[in-house]
């Protein structure tokens, strides 16, 4: 109906005339607020023009310089200029300096034979060189590169003016895999260096080697849910009137949510798995029983569910919502079918429905708001969904003006589907005049009958 | 108040001439800003506008001018410009501007249907008659909550109502307008 009146928008001026006069006075409230917006603005203009008022001085100012300023201040900046340019350069060229060697200083140096395990026979091969007097044994900490194991070395710090020569020289690894590193003082000193492998012996495998890689914990919790109430609410909420006229408890069905071939996990320990196709559908719409502020809100409320619905599904990889009561019968075939759920075997003995492809009341909680299946779980082209809030009507009567009278087609319903024949909303806003709320009451959907098929037989 | 009585209250006391203005008329000024910017706007950018036309109409309105013409138009035509105005800030501001360079620009050149043009306007006043012809306060109703967005609590207040009233005349103003309309081949 809105859009029907966006016609009026630019409208021209005799309607835009007609449609101005027609506008009430606006509220106190409003004409202060306009009245002190614009005060505002009225005095934000004033204190802007004061900064022109006739006392200011506005124009050019004329003055006189002689001509000679100019070439002096030109000159001033070029004798700064070239000042600035002088002292850079010098400093500079301070900077440039011929380097001296250094000194020959007395070495000390370490001589850190790295061997991977506690080979110590290598190590007398292969420091020979040094001097064993005045030796220090230090600890050195080899962490390897390949493993997390630290390989035990040991090294000998020389502390000898004979091996100066060989304290010129760089750090040498040999062929041999050991290192002469040398250091600064002070000569016990803790190397980080790559261990070489040399010895002919096996190393151990380092412990963490043997750690096994994390396990997969990807799999779902044990669904823990309260079915205390399942009888009842087969046998009292099978029939739809009967669900909805509970007090404050309604229906607001829009997109329907899916959950697709999962296991489904009851409290004793029994898991039904999804059907032999794979195909195990719950669909899901919100039943709740939301109290308004305000009817308007009612509209904005079934439009917004999806956002709902989206949270629900986004929560489903931490947990999937635990069903109240749980039914789904894709192409239902009494004890023998494909999902095994108690209560449907004790109903369908009891009723005597068997092959029934049709949907039950099916109910979750999550988020404190129930929501219950209202589809038929199997059928892929089920296209029933959504309300047609564009063409919602209420309507209030004159001798019950605290309930207003819902009713809304469905969007994209099918007529050549029988379950979307005529398929209309209907709900009841009651309002509570002591608490000033509005509950949604007597939900129906007029396409919701009971399909029995045991009538159909006869 | 009169056009007159406002006048002479301006001369003789202008903060008091101020409030009368706004108070006259700034039913008349948001009908006008906001039919420009109910498509664009939010409704501080309406209040914004409003108080702006308000602003712009006091500091141009000089009482010792000697204009004798009605404030009415006065303002009226401040209103329109000034909502255009913002108008254009905002669609530019939201991008609605079309560069030049583009190639789409030639389709820019002037397509105004003259007859669609004018269809639309009969249209506009069909249903403004219609409207208008519901009566009060059930046109009030109807224009609050289809035109001006406005929720059943607010037009209650408005029109000093309750909430189950106003709804219970919009859903009947409806039936009555839908019925209207539809002899004049409308239907909504």
């Amino acid at each position: 109906m809105k859009d029907k009146f966006d016609i009026l928008e630019n409208a021209e001026n005799d309607v835009l005339e007609r449609l101005a006069s027609s506008h009430p006075k606006p509220d106190k409230a409003y004409i202060d607020k306009i009245f002190a917006m614009t005060e505002q603005k009225l005095s934000e203009n004033e204190t802007s023009s004061d900064e022109f008022s006739p006392n200011s001085v506005i124009g050019v100012e004329h003055y006189r310089r002689s001509i000679g300023v100019r070439s002096a201040v030109a000159a001033a900046f070029a004798g700064l200029l070239l000042i600035g340019g002088a002292i850079g350069a010098f400093r500079l060229m301070k900077n440039v300096k011929v380097v001296e060697p250094d000194p020959v200083i007395p070495p000390n140096i370490v001589t850190a034979v790295v061997t991977t395990a506690t080979d110590i026979s290598n190590e007398t091969n292969t420091t020979s060189k040094t001097d064993t007097k005045n030796t220090r044994t230090a600890a050195v900490t080899v962490k390897a590169d390949t493993e997390t194991t630290a390989v035990t070395v040991n090294a000998t710090a020389v502390n000898t003016n004979a091996a100066s020569a060989n304290a010129q020289q760089p750090v040498a690894t040999n062929a041999g895999g050991r290192q002469i590193v040398r250091v600064s003082p002070p000569t016990t000193t803790r190397v980080t260096t790559t261990a070489v492998t040399t010895s002919t012996e096996p190393v151990p495998a380092p412990a963490a080697a043997a750690t096994e890689p994390a396990a997969n914990t990807t799999e779902r919790p044990h669904v823990e849910m309260n079915s205390n109430d399942i009888g009842l609410l087969l046998n009292n909420y099978l029939k739809y009137d009967n669900i909805i006229n509970k007090v404050n408890v309604s229906k607001s069905p829009t997109d329907i949510i899916e959950f697709r071939s999962f296991n489904y996990h009851r409290p004793d320990g029994t898991t039904y798995v999804p059907d032999h196709d794979g195909n195990t559908v719950f669909r899901y719409a919100l039943v709740t029983d939301s109290a308004f502020s305000d009817p308007d809100d009612f509209t904005e409320y079934i439009t917004n569910i999806a956002a709902d619905q989206n949270s629900i599904i986004d929560n489903l990889s931490a947990r999937m919502p635990a069903p109240v009561f749980t039914n789904y019968t894709p192409d239902y075939e009494g004890p023998s079918g494909n999902v095994r759920i108690p209560e449907l075997d004790e109903y369908f003995a009891e009723t005597e429905k068997t092959n029934v492809n049709i949907t039950f009341p099916l109910f979750l909680e999550y988020n404190g708001k129930l929501y219950a299946t209202l589809d038929m779980s199997s059928n892929d082209d089920f296209i029933c969904s959504g309300f047609d809030t564009a063409n919602m009507t209420t309507e209030v009567r004159e001798d019950d003006p605290d309930t207003i009278y819902v009713s809304c087609p469905y969007a994209n319903a099918d007529p050549n589907l029988w379950y979307c024949n005529d398929f209309m909303f209907y709900c009841e806003l009651k309002h509570d005049t002591e608490n000033d709320v509005w509950y949604v009451k007597n939900v129906k959907h007029s396409y919701r009958e009971w399909y029995d098929f045991a009538d159909e037989e006869n | 108040m009169t056009d007159s009585e406002l006048q002479n209250l301006l001369k003789s006391s202008p903060q008091a001439g101020h409030r009368a203005v706004i108070e006259e008329y700034t039913g008349y000024v948001y009908a006008i800003v906001y039919n420009k910017l109910r498509s664009c706007g939010t409704n501080e950018d309406v209040d914004e506008c409003v108080s702006d036309v308000f602003a712009s109409f006091l500091m141009k309105y000089k009482p010792d001018s000697g204009y004798e013409g009605d404030l009415r138009g006065y303002i009226g035509t401040i209103a329109k410009r000034t909502a255009i105005s913002r108008y254009r800030s905002l669609s530019t501001k939201f991008g609605r501007s079309v560069s030049i360079e583009e190639e789409s620009v030639g389709e820019l050149r002037d397509t105004a249907d003259i007859e669609e043009s004018a269809e639309k306007a009969d249209t506009q006043r069909i249903l403004i008659d219609a409207v208008e012809n519901l009566g009060e306060p059930d046109s009030t109703i109807i224009l609050q909550s289809f035109f001006y967005n406005r929720t059943a609590k607010q037009i209650a207040e408005m029109v000093s109502m309750t909430t189950a009233a106003v709804l219970m005349r919009k859903g009947r103003a409806l039936k009555r307008l839908k019925d209207i309309l539809s002899r004049s081949g409308i239907t909504l």
